[in-house]
């Protein structure tokens, strides 16, 4: 189990935090999808949780271990596939795997049994001799894949594991990545939503350094029966999650915005009548002051569209600036 | 440690530069054995190993070995493969500094067969000999240390290479250029000053910590200023000359040349050898430690 504690990473006393304050728990024997726009934080998150970044703040328990006081122990519980595949060009894919055994401790008969497995759940057996800069991109994404199944560990972090293979690799490494998450806790990130959705029991949506989103792929989208609500509040909104979680007829509360001025949440609901009503009187008895309520049917996909647009848009406009 | 060693030897063995280093170190010193040597008749190596050829081969080749070392970690992003496994930095650093020393142990093996061959034409000082050895070898621990240190802040193979050839130079004709300053103690105050402030601005940049460099630069500034007005004060005359005497002990190449000329085994010199490269490989170790942070 992978726990993440109120993570905030700032690069080099930068004043905007490339991560901020995000929580959350990856349990055991399930797959996590880490989905968000490109500059989210997502391959910043990965490297605190693999233990090759120290937050600025902040902690990270795998399997009860804090990686910052006990990072070995931690680590010997993670196999983790950066963006990159960090691999050697001048070694060979067993030489590769042989090495992250060795260095996790793996040593002797049971090396070479595990050297084997990874090399031929990854489909490697054919190159295994060859040199890795000789390999094509979709093979070394599959040794850097067996790297991070060596020391048979806990927990898996896949960085983009898919990024640049063909639509016969991408299928190959879906099916892996299910096969896997049946013994192991694995976290999965990803820009793309369909290839997160497939496969993942769980979803977390990152933007601009901050969880918006953590609930499973069912209670993220929006069922045909039921109908979604964009409720604005004034305040930054702590507490409003659990607090229209209890009121009957939601299904799910999503953060999607929130700043110490206003926070506005997508709420599912069963569709009832009557659970726009609840859900007000419930925030203005807790004294929190709605500021609007509209309906919204749209999608994970359209949400998560939403939020790349709107991305995008800030960049576009970054870059503008910096032009003029 | 281990699989960091087994994986650096492996990569010097798939490569060029361990081959290239060896065979120029060996040609190099083999020249100079018969040219000094066999030529003139003299059955000393420290004929041959002193006054500088030997060195600029080190000064050369070391740089080259050592520069791939780091730089091309950060290059394939294999070091971020050794942050997320279980090693520690200096577990790493380590591993790859004994790779290296080993790389640079095997032509020093058949270096040592040198004093057999000359012993066939005449009588040997076999201890003197092995001194230089010796002294020669950890000459080379100390420079591949620094040269460690500086692949370490980089990605550019070049750069790494072109920086540690030229801080060698600087660092071998330090003493002659030192030897220029004058003896005053004025003039050993503002040295000391001068290299306080270099300090500094290494602390500051190494970790951007304004406490510990504000820290640093009072504790600095408080023990060269009270121990300076009580040499003035008390008239020890301590600052007289200090500065030279203090950069010529700490000059890696001076301590070579004054064990090889003198034919002697001083211990200061062998300690000043191994403080210098366990320093670089502590300021390498933690340069990998700043990295890891945000």
């Amino acid at each position: 189990m992978v726990e993440i504690k109120n993570v905030t990473v700032h690069y080099d006393s930068n004043p905007i935090a490339a991560l901020s304050d995000v929580s959350f728990t990856v349990r055991n024997r399930k797959i996590y999808g880490l989905l968000g726009p490109r500059g989210a934080g997502k391959s910043t998150l990965m490297n605190v949780i693999a233990g090759a970044l120290e937050p600025t703040e902040g902690l990270v328990l795998i399997n009860g271990y804090d990686i910052a006081k006990m990072p070995l122990a931690a680590k010997k519980q993670i196999g983790y596939l950066p963006e990159d595949p960090a691999l050697f060009p001048d070694l060979t894919p067993y030489e590769a795997l042989e090495f992250v055994g060795l260095a996790r401790g793996v040593k002797g008969e049971s090396l070479h049994a595990q050297i084997k497995e990874a090399l031929s759940v990854t489909g490697l057996l054919g190159v295994q001799d060859r040199l890795i800069r000789n390999l094509s991109r979709g093979y070394c994404q599959k040794v850097g894949l067996a790297q991070a199944l060596m020391g048979a560990p806990d927990v898996i972090l896949l960085d983009e594991p898919t990024e640049g293979l063909d639509p016969r690799q991408v299928v190959e490494i879906r099916e892996l990545i299910q096969k896997l998450g049946q013994t192991k806790s694995v976290l999965v990130s990803s820009h793309v939503l369909a290839d997160i959705r497939s496969y993942c029991d769980h979803i977390i949506i990152l933007s601009e350094g901050r969880v918006i989103a953590d609930d499973v792929p069912e209670m993220l989208d929006c069922p045909e029966d039921a109908s979604a609500l964009t409720v604005t509040i004034q305040g930054d909104g702590a507490g409003v999650r659990e607090l229209l979680g209890e009121v009957k007829g939601v299904l799910s509360v999503t953060v999607m915005k929130a700043t110490a001025e206003s926070a506005e949440l997508r709420v599912v609901t069963d569709g009832a009548p009557g659970v726009g009503n609840r859900l007000t009187f419930a925030l203005t008895q807790a004294r929190h002051t709605v500021l609007s309520v509209e309906t919204n049917d749209q999608s994970l996909e359209e949400a998560f569209l939403t939020l790349t647009q709107a991305a995008d848009e800030v960049q576009e406009a970054e870059y503008e600036e910096d032009t003029d | 440690m281990i699989a960091v060693y087994k994986r650096e030897i492996k990569a010097y063995l798939n490569n060029v530069y361990g081959f290239l280093f060896a065979a120029v170190l060996l040609v190099v010193m083999g020249a100079m054995m018969f040219i000094i040597n066999l030529n003139y008749g003299l059955a000393d190596l420290a004929y041959a190993w002193s006054g500088g050829y030997c060195e600029y081969v080190l000064m050369l080749m070391v740089p080259i070995l050592c520069m791939r070392s780091m730089a091309d970690d950060r290059k394939h992003g294999t070091d971020m493969l050794y942050r997320a496994l279980p090693l520690k930095p200096l577990t790493v650093i380590l591993g790859k500094y004994l790779a290296l020393l080993t790389v640079f142990a095997v032509p020093m093996v058949i270096i040592a067969l040198y004093p057999l061959l000359l012993s066939t034409f005449g009588k040997v000082n076999f201890a003197w000999a092995y001194t230089t050895i010796l002294m020669y070898f950890f000459l080379g621990a100390a420079l591949l240390a620094l040269c460690l240190f500086i692949s370490s802040l980089t990605k550019f193979k070049s750069v790494a290479a072109v920086t540690g050839m030229a801080t060698c130079v600087v660092l071998y004709f330090a003493p002659t250029l030192i030897s220029y300053l004058p003896y005053s103690a004025p003039a050993s105050f503002i040295c000391f000053g001068v290299v306080a402030l270099i300090g500094i601005a290494i602390a500051w940049f190494s970790t951007k910590n304004v406490a510990a460099t504000c820290i640093t630069a009072a504790a600095a500034a408080l023990v060269l200023c009270v121990s300076y007005l009580l040499d003035m004060v008390l008239k020890w005359g301590l600052y007289e000359g200090l500065f030279p005497f203090i950069a010529f002990q700490f000059s890696p190449f001076y301590q070579y040349e004054w064990v090889v000329q003198s034919g002697f085994v001083d211990l200061y010199s062998v300690v000043v050898l191994l403080v210098f490269a366990a320093f670089f490989v502590f300021l390498t170790v933690r340069s990998e430690h700043k990295r890891r942070q945000a």
